[in-house]
């Protein structure tokens, strides 16, 4: 609720939620699939607090569903019963429902649609990510995509933008002093363990951790790498061929270059790469100055060369 | 030498540059001077308030042996209570005082239990403690942390003199109050006033406590058998100066209080674990009467940081209230002149082990309220218009619980789904004290045969839900007199408790509920109880048409926004109407300005308008009707208070007043209520019931949902399935 509160809301380990209420159950089964989540469930699953501490690890796990982000999500034409289908009808619901074992590939696998996706190779990758070789099956899709709100086709106009909401993701639970297990990873510990980055919030603000944290192959996309693997060579980003774009800015640069054409996508790229200048405001003056030096100079011409013809005349 | 610098400045005077100078340093000393010695002579003369030495009879010196003897028992008591505390949940009596003895001895329980200033002042060889001048020998500055993170190094003294302690006013923003043209009070773009607290259960709000800083009252209680004895009553006996008036001059654009009233500071109440309250009465001297304190060599050798206890001794008088069964002031009324205790409360929500679950858990006040120097947070929520010496620095359950508080139990989730709503108060205050003044009557003294004097008439305390307080939509902030501004977050349009909960009450059940008070105030005095009725449930009936009309455009126009600010929810309030004089010439759609009472005409004849006439001659209200004070402040807070402009029209014509009549406010104030907090909350039934102590009807939700509300599917299914298992 408060913004300071020290407790970040994580999401639950699995679809631990439960979103349906007494008789909901029965009701949905019968009726047709919605473009909102059901009333019934949004009830309880839409007060935004609804929520408890975990006794093991201290985190407040939030039971909250917000139905706005879910009307626009990628999932929101379900209806909650298509994923969640255990027994919903007691409440508090059963044990039973917090045992629900959910995967993204267990819908999406062989999923024409998501074709494009590679969700095979993003399954691969993500079993070799540190996640799962040190949490093992308790680490899920889930710990850091909320289906709930899961947008694949948000664009976002600043590459700033997309930076903060995907570090906003790993950042949940690393910044966290109450995650057990994270707890090494604490704030401060955090800032520890990247106090060789210099201008390290600056990083962080125009740099995804994915960017220093997983392999350059596209393919290895969730294989997130443990602090140990992870990219710590400065020069690798900070040259003209840096590493950056082999990932996200290479994404942005390709969109740029469709919607504004390859002279202005590279004039204007605002992208933060050393070996260019990237301000866009500069880039700007540069422009400007440099068509109105050419101006000068054409005007000058024309001028010299009317004066010569008159001279000549 | 001297001869050539003689030349040199008679050949720069000379000059045209020399004269001016001369002219400019000859001003501003003679400046400096009115300054600092005409200009207070002439402020004491304008405003009648009057400065002097303040001495105290028990600031006495005390020899070593005595000093030691009065170590030897603090040193003991001190420890006696401090070890009892450990041993309390020993069974047997017997073991309990075995081991306390034990402890007692204990070195290192000594080391941290012992009063630490009994050596500093032995070594000191302080043998008389005379005020703050004793404690500034070694305090005179203090390492401050603010905030932001910072350490400074600040002037002590200051620090007290510019505290709402001292000053319980403040002329900067930091108010959580919007004026009813829609402006933060004292915030950008406002012409900022020196305001503090206009508290209305009082009959002397903050701003008039000139008219009642220190009175001695003759009474005639009934045990005195006919023989007056003298009390002291006054705004005076809660604040830490220890003048012969409020800190006026803090309240002026410019000039400091006197060096003398700075004498005056009480630095032990606070600070003192042997402060003894029997010293806490009116004296006077040839100056004036003030409120006498305790000085003694004894309380200083108690000094440690304050404890609860501290700030109980005047705090339990706005919490518990006055009469609480658990106030230890009330202990200890006065050597001399016993003070008359206020027999409601001004809010019934009591810090103490008792009614506290926090201060049974042995929190300190100063946990959630952490000082800053001698700067104390009240929190960034109120109503109330009383000023705040760190009005950013939040003190809330937030800042110790999560956001998830409710570890326990099967409905702990839903619990917590709550929170998104409703004030964590709404469910741990189920009651407040019934000692809780709802309805006041200043205007109809009774006599009060016990205490030998005239007293306003509390027509109704309750401390239940519905009557004594109630739930209103909460945004933290609060309007100029006392409204809790906020909004039913999914039906805005359908709550507006300014024209409906707190402008209303039900006839029937007031008539029926106020019966013994209308008994008790027919027998002094003659009116029409059913217009009295009348005007007390319909309060906007006292509003001229044109005035009802203005207060829904200014509701609607300037409320409105303030009400949709932040996240609204659910909080309980208490809730607080008086019957007062006002002076109609400065009348407004939401009030007209309050005149007060002189404490002594009241207490003794009971004739409330005499009390009122001799108050208004007072020569600062007086000067309150006149243009400088109009220009300075009185514009600005009419302004607030939704009125045009500060009329200066005396009420006082020859002798008699004119153009004042009694009125209840034209609405409810609702204040808030934070301590008394019970660990075991409500029960989801008691609210989500068709006849539940949450009127969600009044709180705007449209009427499909306040069924739903009433009558929720899921809590049957919850009893169902509790049965089941009980089964």
């Amino acid at each position: 609720m408060s913004a300071k509160t020290p407790h970040a809301i994580r999401r639950p380990r699995r679809w631990a939620i439960a979103p349906c209420v007494a008789g909901a159950f029965a009701l949905l089964a019968a009726a047709p699939a919605l473009a909102e989540p059901a009333p019934e469930c949004v009830r309880c699953h839409g007060m935004s607090t609804l929520g408890y501490q975990d006794r093991a690890s201290g985190a407040v796990v939030s039971l909250h569903v917000d139905a706005d982000a879910y009307s626009t999500s990628n999932h929101a034409d379900l209806d909650c019963v298509a994923c969640h289908k255990a027994q919903y009808g007691d409440y508090p619901h059963a044990d039973a429902v917090r045992d629900e074992d959910l995967h993204c590939l267990d819908c999406h696998t062989d999923d024409e649609r998501l074709a494009r996706f590679k969700l095979d190779e993003v399954g691969e990758s993500f079993a070799r990510s540190v996640h799962v070789t040190r949490h093992g099956d308790a680490f899920t899709c889930f710990d850091c995509h909320d289906a709930h709100a899961f947008d694949i086709a948000r664009d976002r106009d600043q590459v700033a933008d997309v930076v903060l909401d995907s570090n906003a993701i790993c950042l949940n639970c690393h910044q966290s002093t109450e995650t057990v297990g994270m707890a090494a990873l604490a704030p401060t510990a955090l800032d520890v363990a990247h106090a060789w980055l210099p201008n390290a919030s600056l990083h962080r603000r125009h740099v995804r951790c994915l960017d220093c944290h997983t392999p350059d192959d596209p393919a290895a996309s969730h294989e997130i790498l443990a602090a140990e693997d992870a990219r710590r060579a400065c020069v690798d980003c900070h040259t003209a061929d840096s590493a950056l774009l082999t990932k996200l800015y290479r994404h942005r640069v390709r969109e740029e270059r469709t919607r504004a054409g390859f002279i202005n996508a590279t004039v204007f790229n605002d992208a933060y790469i050393i070996g260019m200048t990237r301000n866009v405001a500069l880039d700007r003056a540069s422009v400007a100055a440099f068509v109105a030096a050419l101006t000068l100079i054409a005007a000058h011409a024309a001028a010299r060369w009317r004066a010569t013809r008159k001279a000549g005349r | 030498m001297r001869v050539r610098s003689i030349r040199a400045a008679r050949r720069a005077l000379g000059t045209r540059t020399g004269r001016i100078g001369v002219a400019v340093v000859t001003a501003v000393i003679l400046g400096a001077v009115f300054y600092v010695v005409g200009y207070p002579k002439l402020f004491e003369a304008y405003t009648g308030v009057r400065n002097g030495a303040l001495t105290y009879a028990s600031s006495v010196a005390i020899s070593d042996a005595e000093f030691e003897a009065i170590a030897d028992r603090l040193t003991y008591d001190t420890r006696f209570v401090a070890a009892s505390r450990v041993t309390a949940d020993e069974k047997s009596e017997f073991t309990r005082k075995v081991k306390t003895d034990i402890l007692m001895k204990t070195p290192s329980f000594r080391r941290d239990t012992d009063l630490r200033h009994i050596e500093y002042l032995r070594d000191a060889g302080v043998r008389r403690y005379e005020g703050p001048a004793t404690c500034l020998e070694c305090h005179s500055t203090m390492t401050v942390h603010t905030p932001d993170g910072e350490t400074v190094e600040v002037d002590t003294l200051e620090d007290v003199l510019d505290s709402v302690h001292f000053t319980f006013q403040r002329t900067a923003a930091g108010f959580s109050t919007y004026g009813y043209d829609g402006r933060e009070v004292n915030a950008e773009g406002t012409r900022p006033i020196p305001v503090g607290k206009i508290d209305r259960a009082c009959g002397i709000p903050g701003s008039f406590s000139w008219t009642g800083w220190a009175e001695l009252i003759e009474t005639k209680p009934e045990s005195a058998h006919g023989k007056t004895v003298m009390r002291s009553e006054g705004c005076g006996q809660c604040h830490i100066g220890g003048g012969y008036h409020p800190a006026t001059e803090k309240m002026m654009p410019f000039g400091d209080v006197p060096d003398v009233a700075k004498d005056g500071v009480d630095c032990l109440i606070c600070h003192s674990q042997a402060y003894d309250m029997n010293y806490r009465h009116v004296i006077e001297d040839e100056v004036g009467t003030r409120w006498n304190q305790d000085r003694s060599m004894k309380a200083a050798m108690a000094v440690t940081l304050p404890d609860n206890e501290n700030c109980l001794l005047c705090h339990q008088h706005n919490m518990g209230g006055d009469t609480y069964e658990h106030n230890k002031a009330a202990e200890a009324l006065g050597y001399e002149n016993p003070r008359l205790l206020h027999a409601g409360a001004k809010r019934a929500n009591p810090f103490s082990p008792e009614a506290d679950v926090h201060y049974a858990a042995g929190l300190q006040c100063t946990d959630c309220h952490t000082p800053v120097g001698h700067k104390i947070p009240r929190g960034t929520k109120g109503t109330d218009l009383v000023a705040n010496d760190l009005p950013g620095v939040e003190v809330a359950c937030e800042n110790c619980h999560t956001t998830a508080p409710h570890t326990e139990g099967t409905q702990r989730v839903m619990l917590n789904g709550h929170i998104a709503r409703l004030a964590c108060e709404t469910c741990h205050i189920k009651e407040l004290e019934p000692l809780n003044v709802v309805l006041r009557d200043w205007t109809k003294p009774v006599w009060n045969a016990e205490e030998g004097v005239y007293t306003p008439t509390d027509i109704l305390r309750s401390g239940e839900v519905g009557q004594g307080f109630d739930f209103f939509w909460f945004n933290g902030a609060g309007t100029f007199l006392a409204n809790a501004l906020g909004t039913n977050p999914v039906s805005p349009d359908g709550y507006n408790p300014l024209m409906e909960r707190l402008v209303t009450l039900d006839p029937d059940a007031m008539r029926e509920a106020l019966k013994p008070a209308l008994e008790e105030m027919t027998k002094t005095h003659e009116f029409d109880v059913d217009a009295y009725i009348d005007e007390l449930t319909d309060t906007l009936s006292a509003l001229p048409p044109k005035g009802v009309e203005k207060r829904v455009k200014v509701i609607e126009e300037k409320l409105r926004p303030l009400m949709a600010m932040g996240e609204s929810k659910i909080t309980p309030f208490k809730l607080l109407n008086a019957r007062m004089y006002e002076h109609m010439a400065n009348e407004g759609p939401f009030g007209a300005m309050i005149l007060p009472f002189d404490y002594a005409t009241y207490y003794e004849t009971g004739n409330p308008t005499d009390a009122v006439n001799e108050a208004v001659k007072n020569p600062i209200i007086r000067r309150m009707y006149e243009f400088p004070f109009k220009a300075y402040m009185m514009d600005e807070f009419m302004a607030y208070f939704g009125v045009d402009e500060w009329k200066t029209a005396y009420p006082l014509q020859g002798g008699e007043l004119v153009d004042v009549e009694p009125h209840w406010m034209r609405q409810t104030a609702t204040l808030m209520v934070n301590h008394g907090i019970q660990r075991d909350g409500r029960q989801c039934a008691e609210c989500h019931a068709p006849d539940g102590v949450m009127d969600f009807d009044a709180l705007g939700y449209p009427p499909e949902r306040v069924a739903d509300l009433e009558r929720l599917p899921e809590l049957e299914a919850m009893v169902e399935q509790s049965l089941a298992h009980s089964r």
